[in-house]
């Protein structure tokens, strides 16, 4: 491998890197928080929240993420909603990545036992003060391991934006192999990812860490 | 003075009346013992009092504060013996939290505790588990105690050390309605005995009078008092 060469175009292949984590963040800051509403949604009484919820999660778990991603950029369009592709990126994942973490938070709160309940009403707190003080910080250290799963997943998919032209990693990559016909740009993102990857299974076993303080 | 009273509590589980008809008063600084075997309905009618279970019908009355101990404990396990106690206080009755720390360590001292205000509830016997559950729901300063068999679920070693807690309280008159197997405690202990049995009250009068020598042949039964 030529190293002056790998050197010349690995600065293009990092700017790439900037939009992959910008994906990135977006995905985690909005999903979690939706992923956590759509729980507690989908396990309040209310009988029509919990088919649309269950709707929901069917559909943008059962169909490819590619699917979904093509569907918001070239589908959508069609019913007079236009965006750029960053933005169809955006919308996807979150909404694709809240789906899996609706199903992960409800699992995790569904595990607390009732006992943790009754002993919050009995001490006369209400239900936001026990899922907030009570449930959901216990819930968090059972979902912990999955959602170091979801965590590395979505490195990984943030590649499908190459399919929209979104210039993140793979596509500056595959830009570059097209430009140069040679391979090691695939090398230079294929270590990308796993450097990205690296920091999540950190931190992933640091939360792991901290929530171990307790049986 | 009454502190809850209770007016023809129905309550069923399917096909299931677990509860078929209860009245029930009880008075301030009174110390309740309820018997009887499984499947009586004696944990129902104490869930019911404080609403974790809602009576198909009747009426509650009671507008005081009621602190729960339960038979598992549900102590909090992500949080501390002294966070246990002063969650409650601080998000539901918005004390200051030097001030619940203050009032809960002078708790933990009287269930004999103190060593273990920054222990997790892992790291407690069963019997101290439960004398901090009783710890934390005095935090809230309830006026009536409730008790659903606190000692099933302990090690026959460990039951006297909560045993006494409660005999403790018993002393400095808290009102106590306890459901129990404990036969000993609630003869020493209690003011008055009840004895249900298939959903109803069948027996309601001092211990001396309910566990010693009673004329119901169930209830003989059930205190293994004709062998």
């Amino acid at each position: 491998m030529d190293v002056s060469y790998v050197t010349s175009i690995i600065g293009f292949i990092l700017q790439g890197t900037g939009i992959t984590m910008k994906v990135y963040v977006v995905t985690i800051v909005c999903s979690i928080p939706l992923g956590i509403l759509f729980a507690l949604g989908k396990l309040c009484p209310f009988r029509p929240l919990q088919y649309l919820l269950a709707a929901y999660t069917w559909v943008f778990r059962g169909t490819p993420l590619l699917l979904q991603l093509f569907f918001a950029y070239y589908g959508l369009p069609v019913f007079g909603i236009e965006f750029q592709p960053l933005m169809a990126a955006y919308v996807t994942f979150v909404l694709n990545y809240a789906a899996y973490f609706t199903e992960i938070f409800r699992a995790g709160i569904q595990s607390i036992e009732v006992g943790q309940y009754e002993a919050s009403k009995a001490l006369g707190m209400n239900y936001l003060q026990t899922m907030r003080r009570i449930i959901l910080p216990q819930a968090t250290k059972v979902i912990l391991p999955p959602m170091g799963n979801e965590a590395i997943n979505l490195v990984k998919d943030t590649a499908l934006c190459a399919a929209l032209s979104i210039p993140e990693i793979l596509r500056n990559a595959k830009v570059t192999v097209a430009r140069d016909f040679s391979i090691e740009a695939y090398f230079v993102a294929a270590v990308l990812y796993l450097l990205l990857t690296f920091v999540i299974i950190r931190v992933f076993r640091e939360l792991e860490k901290r929530y171990g303080y307790y049986n | 003075m009454e502190i809850i009273r209770i007016e023809n509590i129905h309550k069923r589980f399917g096909d299931l009346e677990v509860l078929k008809g209860i009245d029930f008063v009880a008075n301030k600084g009174e110390v309740i013992t309820i018997i009887g075997s499984s499947g009586s309905g004696k944990s129902t009618l104490l869930r019911c009092m404080n609403h974790l279970e809602k009576a198909d019908q009747g009426r509650i009355h009671c507008d005081c504060r009621i602190g729960m101990v339960f038979q598992n404990f549900n102590l909090f396990p992500h949080k501390s013996v002294i966070e246990n106690l002063i969650e409650a206080p601080i998000i539901v009755k918005k004390i200051p939290r030097q001030q619940a720390i203050e009032f809960s360590m002078g708790l933990l001292a009287k269930v004999g505790l103190t060593d273990k205000r920054d222990a997790y509830p892992c790291q407690l016997s069963g019997g101290q588990k439960q004398r901090v559950a009783i710890a934390r729901a005095l935090a809230m300063e309830p006026q009536l105690m409730l008790f659903d068999e606190p000692t099933s679920a302990l090690d026959p070693q460990l039951i006297g050390e909560v045993l006494q807690v409660m005999k403790k309280l018993a002393e400095e008159h808290m009102t106590m309605i306890v459901v129990t197997h404990e036969m000993n405690f609630a003869r020493e202990v209690s003011d008055r005995v009840i004895y249900m049995d298939n959903g109803v009250i069948v027996v309601d009068g001092p211990p001396e009078e309910v566990l010693v020598d009673p004329k119901i042949p169930e209830l003989r039964t059930f205190l293994n008092l004709d062998r």
